[in-house]
Formats: structure tokens, C-alpha cells, sequence
């Protein structure tokens, strides 16, 4: 079947109905046929019909004009007669011309005319020539004799003929009935055959197209699939639908890479006119540059937002400490403004102060020039002091003298009274009294010497404080000599002084008026400094907010550069 | 309230029980022989001789030092005409120098042979010491220092014998210097 298959469908169909139309024809044709062939018998048979017809009118007029004898209607009857005879040739002529095809009737028909012939040669040449003649008898006579055996021998003749022609085309019609009833089958056969090839050539791989069709118009490609091989349309329609199939899927494959993210896939067009292949691959370009761009444009604002976040982020910080730095010097500058307050109060307090001062001053001059003249009393007093001093030194160093003596003394006298207790000791029993006593002189030697060491310790207490007093009277009298020249230049001090202080309080009260005016001066300071403190936790709250809006922008672009990975250039 | 304006009559007795204590008579001592002993110091010791081998004690004035002696012969006096040679126990006992001054006494022993003056520091006096008092010295000791001691007091005072001194051979000296 694989011929059929390969056949173009309009080939197909033309077969197909050519194959109807043959077989219609056929039909046709031997419709045809059997209905001349039955068409000619009829004729045949009604031509014998006729012929037998003529004959008997042809045999009536003979006999009647036999049997006549009016002149007139004798004539009438010879027209009739001769127009009979042309009749039954005429008849004759016609019927050989039916029959031709037809041999047993041609017989027959030859058969007939032969006999005829016969007949109307006799009845032309002989009865009517007779008749014309007036010979009324011997036209009879030739009439009913041998003229009238042959006229009954062709009747029969003609009745057998026409029963021929009519048995023959009951047969033709039998034989035409039998074919059409074949010829229709096996057209009905015929028929059902074609269109279930057919059906079955084109309408199969339709469906399954059409259902392959129906699944990618809801989306659903599948995957490679069987192509038919046939040469006909329907298999360059698979073929057809197999490379619409491939492309879509290759478009979806691409379609998929390029969902993924993976834009290095190459669309090829399939052809010039492939408009979607063109735009797959335009749009995958434009994706491609425009994902580049959009890479570079990332990175360029990923990158701007990192610097923007540090950016905002040191401007924060730097706006903090300028928060702090103005604060402190708001605090400052309070301080300063207090500060410049008590320096205007005091400032105030020096003025009238100095004024005061001024007047102390001369009072101090006076005081100086008294200070001075007791000063030079002191020093005369300091003199005389000194001198007593110097005796009292020289009296102790005679005492110190004679307390050497009495201790030497005392210490002979102790070793005196060992000496003596030695004595004692040696004498034994006897010296016993003796050594009490020496006991007593050692005793008291011994508290001699006590008593010389105190004398000895106070004396030294004396001269040391007599060399201090010595000593101090001596500084005394210099100091006493430098608080004079002190004095001296203390009251030409305080006089210089006093000038001073003068301008002193003209210049405090000065420092005053400038020391207020600085006042209010700082106030203002301290007034704009709390407005530039304001703006500055403002600034501070912007910075901060700026920040927060640098780093979310960090974060997206972040963001936008992972996604941006995602897509392979 | 002061407790002395108004003592009871407990405190009383227990004050007069105390009194009654206190003014008993001691027992009677032990009437023990007894000598006399002269103290003296050398640097911060105190040593003493029997009084009755003491000469005499005299200052110490114009010590003449002797050349190429031993470290002991401090040097010659004049005592009431006669030379004596000074000897300073200190460098048998091991005793820290100290410089010599006026102050030093001398105390002078002698028998029928030889008169030698011994230094001391300072002289403290006669006393009368029981015998019994006077313990032997310890063990430990040796050389010259043991052969002068006689013994020591629980007051650390260490009795010296003068005879043994004296009678000393060390003491005499027989030097040669060749110049």
C-alpha cells in the first residue's frame, strides 16, 4: 500500500473517482447498448408488425379491387396499393437496417424478403397488371392461387419474426438488468473501498496531527515524536508539523536557557521569512545587551551605593561628632558667656575696688613713712642687743671653764674613793667602817659629777642658744637694715603705686563698659551657637536617615547584582 | 561615783589582807660568804678583779707607747716614779677598739716580781660579791680568755683572775727587731 500512500492526495482522489466515473461509464455504455439493442428489437418487431400490416391491407386491396369494379375507387385502391408496396419495402429497408447486428433476425429478414419479393413481384407484375388490364378473373385467379399460398406463408413469417425480435429483446433486457445489478455492486464495492483508503490515507494522520495541534496550542510541546514517511501531503505535512514541532521546541529550549538566566544560547533563523526565529534571536541580543548594560549598570550603582553608604555613613559619623563638637561648644560658649558675666561683675567690682584702692594707697604712703622711722628705732634697739649678747657668750664660756674643773674634780675624787675602798678591802675586817665611808665620798663624787653634767648640759643649752640669739641678733640687725631700705623703697613704691591705681580704676572702668559690651555680645554667640545646635541634631537625624537609605540602596543594589549573576551573558 | 570617797567594807579587808602580805619580814637570807670585787668596763662589758689584788687605780696620763711590741703593750707610765707597762685586755677578749683619752683608767696590779697596769674603760667600784654567785665559765671557752677567767655572775659579770695574769708568761716580753 505504500504506492498508494506515496500517491498526492489529488491523485488519490482522482483515482478514486476516476475509478466511479469508470465504472459510471460503464454503466452508461451498456445502458446504453441495451437499451438500443432492445430499442432495435422493439423496432424490428414493430416493423414486422407493420409489415404484417401492410401485407394484409396490400392483400385486402388486391382482393378488393378484384371484388370492385367502380373505376374511380379502383384507382384510389392502385395508389394505395402501390403506396402499400413502398410501405412494406420501406418496412423491410428499415428493419434489415435495425437488424444488422442482430444475424438470426437478418436470417429471418432475408428469409421474409425473399418470400416477398416473391409476392409482390407476382402481384405487381401479374394481379395489378391484370387488374389495370380489366382481366378481373385471371387476377383472380393468380390471386387466390399461388398468390394467396405465399401471402399465408409470409404471415407466419412476420409473426415469427416479430415474436423473435421480441423474445431477443426480453433476452437483451435480462442480460442488461444482470450487468447493472453487477456493474452497481461491485461500484458500491468500489465505492466504500476508496473512501475508506482514503479515510484512511489522509484522515488518520489529520486526527493525530490535529490532536498533536491541539496539545501546542494549550502549550504542551511533546517531545520528539515519530515522523511519518510518505510522499504524499500528509507526510510532508508531518514533516511539516515535525519542523514546526522541532523549532518550537528549540525556541522553547531557548525560551527555557533564557528563563534561566543562561543568554549565551544562539538562535538560529530557520529561514529569511522566520519571523519568530528573528525575533527569538533579536530579542535574546537586545536581552543580552541590555543583561550586559544592566550588569555594568549594576555594578555602577552597586558600587556608588557602597561608596554612597561609606560616604553617608563617615557623613553621619562626622555629623555626630560635629552633633558632639557643637554641643561641647554650646556648653562652652555658656561657659564662656557666664564666664564673661563674672568677669563683667567683676570687672564692675575692680572698678569701684580700684577706687577704693586708690584712697588705701595714700593711706598705705603714710603707713610707710611711719614703718620706716620705727624701723630705725629697731635697728638701735637691735644694737644694743647685740652687744648684750656678746657679753652674755663670753660670762658662759668662763662658767663652761669652771664646771671642766669641778668635774675633773669630782672624777679624782670618785678614783680617790675607789682607791680608798681598795684600801678597805685589803685591811679586811678592819677596814669595814673605812669602806663604808669611802662608799659615801664615792657617792658623792658621784653626784658632783650628776650634778656637774647637768650644770654641763644646761650650760651647753645656754651657749647654744646664746650663739642662736647671737646669730639671730646678727640677722636681726640685717634684716632691721634691709626692712629700712625696704621701707624706703616701699614708700616710693606704694607713691608709684598709688599713681597706678589711679589708672588703674580709670582703666578698670573701662574693662567694665567693654566687659559688658562682651556680654551681650557672647549672649548672642551663645543664641546662635543654640541654633547652629539645633541645626546640627538636625543635620545628625538627616545623616542618619541618609545613611539608612544609603545602606537599603546598598542592599538592593547588592540584591540586583546576585540577581544579575543569575544571567549569563 | 568615785570608789575612793566610799570603799566598802569587802575592799577594805581585801586591801588589808594585801597590806598584811606585804609587810611580812622576808625570810631570812642565806648569810653566805661574801668579796669584795672591783667592777670595771672594757668597751661595753663589765669585768671585775678581787679588790684585795688590786694595787691601786690611778688615771691614765702621758701612755708613752713602746715601739715593736705586741698589739697588748699599749705603752709605759709614770707612776709615782716607777715605769709600768700598760696591758689592754681588750685584745685577748676580741673587744672593739676604742680610742684612748684621759678618761681610761689604770688599774695597777703587782706581786713580788712584776707590776703591770691593766686599762679600763671606766671604773664602777667596790662590791661585795657572794661566792656563791660567781658560776664557772662555760666550757666553750679557750685560750688565753679561759686561763684569766675565774668565772661569771648571772649578771654577766666576769670575775678575772689577777695571779693568773700576772704569772702569765706570754705576758713577758722578749723581742728582737732587727732594723
Amino acid at each position: 500500500m505504500s504506492w498508494f500512500n506515496n500517491l498526492k492526495t489529488g491523485t488519490k482522489l482522482v483515482l478514486g473517482l476516476g475509478l466511479m466515473v469508470v465504472l459510471l461509464a460503464v454503466m452508461w455504455v451498456t445502458a446504453q447498448r441495451a437499451m438500443a439493442a432492445i430499442v432495435q428489437s422493439r423496432a424490428v418487431a414493430v416493423e414486422a408488425t407493420s409489415l404484417e400490416a401492410s401485407l394484409n391491407a396490400d392483400r385486402a386491396v388486391v382482393l378488393t379491387l378484384i371484388s370492385a369494379g367502380d373505376a374511380a375507387m379502383r384507382d384510389s385502391l392502385f395508389d394505395e396499393a402501390a403506396a402499400n408496396g413502398r410501405e412494406a419495402t420501406a418496412n423491410l429497408a428499415d428493419m434489415r437496417a435495425i437488424a444488422q447486428s442482430e444475424p438470426d433476425l437478418r436470417n429471418l429478414i432475408d428469409q421474409f424478403a425473399e418470400q416477398y419479393r416473391a409476392y409482390a413481384q407476382v402481384r405487381d407484375g401479374q394481379t395489378l397488371a391484370l387488374l389495370r388490364k380489366g382481366q378481373v378473373d385471371a387476377a383472380r385467379g393468380v390471386s387466390l392461387g399461388e398468390q394467396n399460398r405465399r401471402y399465408l406463408a409470409l404471415r407466419p413469417l412476420a409473426h415469427s419474426l416479430s415474436d423473435q425480435a421480441l423474445a431477443i429483446g426480453t433476452g437483451q433486457a435480462k442480460n442488461a438488468r444482470t450487468t447493472f445489478v453487477v456493474v452497481g455492486v461491485l461500484a458500491v464495492i468500489v465505492a466504500l473501498l476508496t473512501g475508506w483508503l482514503l479515510t484512511r490515507a489522509i484522515s488518520d494522520p489529520l486526527r493525530s496531527l490535529t490532536a498533536a495541534a491541539e496539545r501546542i496550542a494549550v502549550g504542551d510541546l511533546p517531545p520528539e515524536e515519530t515522523v511519518l514517511v510518505r510522499g504524499d501531503e500528509v507526510g510532508a505535512l508531518h514533516q511539516a508539523f515535525a519542523r514546526m514541532g522541532r523549532t518550537l521546541r528549540q525556541m522553547a529550549t531557548v525560551a527555557g536557557s533564557i528563563a534561566e538566566g543562561d543568554l549565551r544560547v544562539r538562535v538560529e533563523p530557520q529561514s529569511e521569512r522566520d519571523v519568530l526565529g528573528k525575533a527569538f534571536a533579536l530579542m535574546v541580543e537586545n536581552l543580552r545587551g541590555l543583561t550586559r548594560e544592566l550588569h555594568e549598570g549594576i555594578s555602577v550603582l552597586s558600587t556608588s551605593a557602597t561608596e554612597i553608604s561609606t560616604s553617608t555613613s563617615e557623613l553621619a559619623a562626622s555629623a555626630t561628632q560635629t552633633a558632639a563638637a557643637i554641643s561641647e561648644t554650646t556648653t562652652t560658649v555658656e561657659e564662656v558667656r557666664q564666664t564673661a558675666q563674672m568677669s563683667s561683675e567683676k570687672a564692675r567690682a575692680v572698678s569701684d575696688s580700684a577706687l577704693r584702692v586708690a584712697s588705701v594707697s595714700e593711706e598705705g604712703r603714710k603707713a610707710t613713712d611711719d614703718a620706716a622711722a620705727g624701723i630705725a628705732r629697731i635697728q638701735q634697739q637691735m644694737e644694743l642687743i647685740a652687744e648684750s649678747m656678746v657679753r652674755l657668750s663670753e660670762q658662759s664660756q668662763a662658767v663652761g671653764q669652771i664646771v671642766a674643773t669641778v668635774e675633773d674634780l669630782s672624777g679624782q675624787s670618785k678614783l680617790l674613793a675607789v682607791n680608798a675602798s681598795i684600801e678597805a678591802a685589803k685591811a679586811g675586817e678592819h677596814g669595814k667602817g673605812f669602806a663604808v665611808v669611802a662608799q659615801e665620798v664615792k657617792s658623792l663624787a658621784e653626784q658632783s659629777r650628776q650634778a656637774t653634767a647637768q650644770v654641763r648640759s644646761i650650760l651647753g643649752d645656754i651657749q647654744q642658744a646664746t650663739s642662736a640669739a647671737v646669730l639671730a641678733t646678727e640677722q636681726g640687725s640685717h634684716a632691721v637694715a634691709e626692712g629700712v631700705r625696704q621701707s624706703t623703697q616701699a614708700g616710693h613704691s606704694i607713691q608709684a603705686l598709688a599713681g597706678s591705681v589711679g589708672e588703674a580704676s580709670q582703666a578698670a572702668v573701662q574693662i567694665a563698659a567693654s566687659s559688658q559690651q562682651q556680654l551681650v555680645g557672647v549672649d548672642q554667640v551663645a543664641t546662635a551657637m543654640e541654633s547652629i545646635k539645633l541645626a546640627s541634631a538636625q543635620n545628625v537625624d538627616s545623616a542618619k536617615q541618609m545613611e539608612s537609605a544609603a545602606h537599603g540602596l546598598k542592599l538592593l543594589g547588592e540584591k540586583l547584582r546576585q540577581i544579575a549573576v543569575g544571567y549569563r551573558v | 561615783m568615785n570608789p575612793l570617797e566610799k570603799p566598802d567594807a569587802a575592799a577594805r579587808a581585801v586591801l588589808r589582807t594585801r597590806a598584811q602580805q606585804l609587810a611580812r619580814v622576808p625570810a631570812s637570807q642565806p648569810t653566805d660568804a661574801t668579796v669584795d670585787v672591783l667592777e670595771f668596763g672594757l668597751a661595753s662589758e663589765r669585768y671585775a678583779l678581787l679588790a684585795s689584788k688590786v694595787h691601786d687605780v690611778q688615771p691614765l696620763r702621758e701612755l708613752t707607747p713602746l715601739p715593736c711590741t705586741p698589739p697588748f703593750l699599749r705603752g709605759l707610765v709614770n707612776i709615782r716614779g716607777r715605769l709600768v707597762p700598760v696591758i689592754d685586755l681588750k685584745k685577748f677578749f676580741e673587744l672593739p677598739e676604742r680610742g684612748i683619752t684621759d678618761l681610761h683608767r689604770v688599774l695597777l696590779l703587782r706581786n713580788a716580781e712584776v707590776e703591770i697596769g691593766l686599762l679600763a674603760d671606766t671604773i664602777e667600784g667596790v662590791f661585795a660579791l657572794g661566792t656563791h654567785d660567781i658560776q664557772p665559765p662555760p666550757a666553750t671557752l679557750a685560750g688565753i680568755a679561759a686561763e684569766y677567767i675565774t668565772g661569771v655572775t648571772a649578771e654577766r659579770l666576769v670575775v678575772l683572775d689577777a695571779d693568773a695574769i700576772l704569772g702569765d708568761p706570754r705576758l713577758v716580753i722578749e723581742e728582737e727587731v732587727i732594723s
